[in-house]
């Protein structure tokens, strides 16, 4: 089978059996790696009942397709679970080096199942697995183990994808990282993680992939890295990174400040990517394969807190972090926030945004010290929200309250449910549905809740576009949204499961030359477009089954408030106009939430269709 | 002739080296000319340096707002005195 090795690693942790099970073909042609393909495998794992922090609760691990090939920025892996913060379907995505090296590695994806006795972590090599004794690996955070073990390994180019302390201590929204803070972010797959005692994955391969046409694949691999390196969102990406994007947050209104409540903070301008650039930077980072090299490498010599050498935070984290909960931060502040995010473990937006509804609480005076255990959460309190930090990481104190989310915050306190500004569990992130409306559709039907990488809303309405799909900057007030919406939610299905990065835009004809060449399917265009909603279907169809229906498709009610003097010009998202429109193109139940029978069979997926009763 | 304000927001002073000038123009086409001008040659340098050889345009790849709003949203676009321009990037990204 060109493309894939034909095997996963399927980890029995009750028994310690490690077993390769043969690749399922027919799902790799349908739903071709990472989160589309992890999604199929746990449909058939998982169901309602499905206790998520069970040893019934599989966590399924994959890489993109074009991993681990000399194709650019085609670096992305994924996976899926039943999610222990939402409770129903939780997939994520990260980049670095893990997948490629998992590809090379030998097997076409990981599933752990059942739950370990003690703690191990799993080690791969070319082809063979075992699991190791991770005692004293328990306890440390995510940069720590990796040390520890490329240590105990004698090898520095271990891939390691693990765990710190949050997840170890069940911290819902828990993550797995993979070196200095790339993350598998959102739905707490760490928990998961932690839950069956896997400390880590380290992997290692120098295994040559079975390719249909290994010639053809590098001249398309190498014309597709010409056009990634002049591409103009690869130029930008590089020059400013993701954080760049603060100074167009605070004049478009798109940065929640205050917990949403507030225009976005000017003097988050400090902290912005350009700040980065233009007073920190010593260098670049990037991932396997990509010449675009968005990360950071920072050096700070001054303040509370210096650096000699640390990777900058992305713009979520700097803008959850720091505007929502109104806090005037310097470089070295947000930077050491980021830090400890990632060493204990967690996700910065769900942290973040739960953290700022901790802040809106207190100064609502729902909340008081005696609630928070003396925390002060008055807005802009630093020193609060690094304590706050730690006691998440360490799920202790107050901390403990925080790291269940905002939906479950709004009902311990008996507040209204629309306050906590969450869709389907999973707080929406930083960029704000009343400057993008857009991103209102976008975050109300992402299968795994409330996500703005499911889809190129805020992008092409902010001039990037998709001129290869027909996807052209339209008024970002606008409410003509659900076609666009649609039809980049599928596009992104499509290029998470290759394993392609959203900051490159290689042209269609380039990525069916590294498809085609590698699989040797001779697919086209159409076909893999409709695998894209063949995947999202799909993810859809796996967030009925564990209980998602059409009532969990709205916004929360705090985003639907104007705000009249900010970048937001006091605009709100037409729901009652988008839903409905976007409803009739998928194929959904209005009444349910499902997909139509007629619509999942015209994908592929009879089975699907009976599984979940859809009509 | 108005007094303009033409701010260069987040990556373009990156790469331009300017936050703010102010230049004397009546109407936006005469805006759009200034910046080409002045700041089109350091653009293109910039470009040249990373091997891209492609003439790209500053004003055509950014979002234009005259005090706050997008003049793709405006009726009217003649300048005053005192007036501010924010050329953002297209680009969005995080």
């Amino acid at each position: 089978m060109n493309g894939y090795w034909g095997k996963i690693l399927v980890a029995d942790l009750g028994t310690g059996a490690l077993i390769d099970e043969p690749l399922n073909e027919r799902y790799a042609r349908d739903f071709l790696g990472s989160t589309g393909l992890a999604a199929r495998y746990l449909f058939d794992m998982v169901d309602e009942k499905t206790d998520p922090l069970g040893p019934d609760n599989p966590l399924i691990l994959m890489p993109g397709l074009l991993n681990g090939t000399s194709g650019p920025s085609v670096s992305r892996w994924g996976g899926a679970t039943k999610s222990p913060y939402t409770g129903h379907y939780g997939d994520a995505n990260g980049g670095a080096f893990f997948g490629a090296e998992l590809k090379k590695a030998g097997y076409d994806g990981i599933i752990l199942k059942g739950r370990s006795p003690k703690p191990v972590y799993l080690y791969i090599k070319d082809g063979v697995a075992e699991l190791r004794d991770a005692g004293t690996l328990w306890g440390k955070d995510t940069y720590q183990t990796q040390e520890e073990i490329k240590k105990e390994c004698k090898d520095k180019r271990i891939q390691i994808a693990c765990i710190g302390l949050a997840s170890e201590n069940l911290v819902p929204y828990g993550n797995i990282m993979s070196e200095w803070g790339h993350a598998l972010g959102r739905a707490g797959l760490g928990c998961v993680m932690g839950s069956k005692k896997v400390k880590a994955i380290a992997v290692r391969g120098r295994m040559k992939l079975p390719m249909q046409d290994p010639e053809q694949f590098r001249e398309a691999a190498r014309n597709a890295m010409k056009e990634v390196k002049e591409g103009f969102l690869s130029q930008w990406m590089h020059e400013g990174g993701t954080a760049s994007w603060v100074d167009s947050a605070i004049s478009y209104g798109d940065g929640p400040t205050r917990y949403y409540t507030a225009p976005t903070m000017p003097e988050a301008t400090k902290i912005s990517g350009v700040t980065m650039a233009e007073e920190y930077e010593t260098g670049h980072t990037g991932c396997f394969g990509c010449p675009i090299r968005c990360r950071k490498v920072l050096q700070i010599k001054e303040g509370t807190y210096t650096y000699d050498s640390v990777e900058g935070p992305e713009y979520e984290t700097v803008i959850a972090w720091g505007a929502m909960m109104g806090l005037d931060l310097d470089m070295p502040t947000i930077v050491h926030l980021n830090e400890l995010c990632n060493r204990y473990g967690f996700d910065t937006i769900s942290s973040g945004a739960s953290a700022g509804y901790a802040f809106y609480l207190y100064e609502a005076g729902v909340i008081s010290e005696k609630d928070t255990g003396g925390l002060k959460l008055t807005w802009g309190n630093v020193d609060a929200a690094v304590e706050l930090i730690r006691q998440i990481g360490a799920n202790e104190g107050f901390g403990a309250v925080v790291a269940e989310g905002t939906r479950r915050m709004a009902e311990r306190y008996g507040r209204p449910p629309g306050e906590a500004v969450q869709t389907k569990g999973l707080e929406i992130p930083m960029h704000d549905p009343r400057a993008y409306h857009s991103m209102g559709l976008v975050y109300a039907t992402a299968p795994r809740g409330a996500d703005h990488n499911k889809s190129d809303g805020y992008q092409v309405d902010s001039g990037v576009g998709h001129p290869d799909l027909g996807l052209n900057a339209d008024d970002r007030w606008g409410d003509e949204k659900a076609a666009m919406v649609e039809k980049s939610q599928n596009f992104r299905a499509l290029t998470d499961s290759l394993g392609i990065c959203h900051f490159a835009f290689i042209p269609f004809d380039l990525v069916l030359g590294m498809i085609n060449s590698s699989t040797g399917w001779n697919t086209d265009m159409d076909q893999l477009l409709t695998a894209g909603e063949r995947i999202f279907q799909l993810q859809r169809a796996l967030s009925c089954k564990l209980g998602i229906t059409s009532k969990d498709d709205v916004l929360p009610e705090l985003v639907m408030r104007p705000i009249p003097d900010s970048g937001q010009e006091g605009h709100v998202p037409d729901m009652e106009k988008m839903l409905p429109e976007y409803y009739a193109l998928r194929d959904w139940d209005s009444a349910i939430g499902k997909p139509s029978k007629k619509r999942l069979e015209s994908l592929g997926m009879p089975e699907i269709a009976a599984s979940i009763g859809a009509k | 002739m108005a007094r303009v304000h033409i701010n260069f927001i987040g990556p373009w002073r990156l790469v331009l080296g300017v936050r703010t000038v102010t230049a004397e123009v009546n109407t936006i086409d005469e805006a759009r000319a200034y910046v080409e001008t002045h700041y089109g040659p350091v653009y293109q340098k910039k470009l040249t340096s990373r091997g891209i050889n492609k003439k790209q345009s500053i004003w055509d790849n950014s979002n234009v707002l005259l005090n706050g709003r997008n003049i793709q949203q405006l009726d009217e676009l003649a300048l005053k005195d005192g007036d501010t321009l924010d050329l953002l990037l297209i680009v969005a990204g995080g």
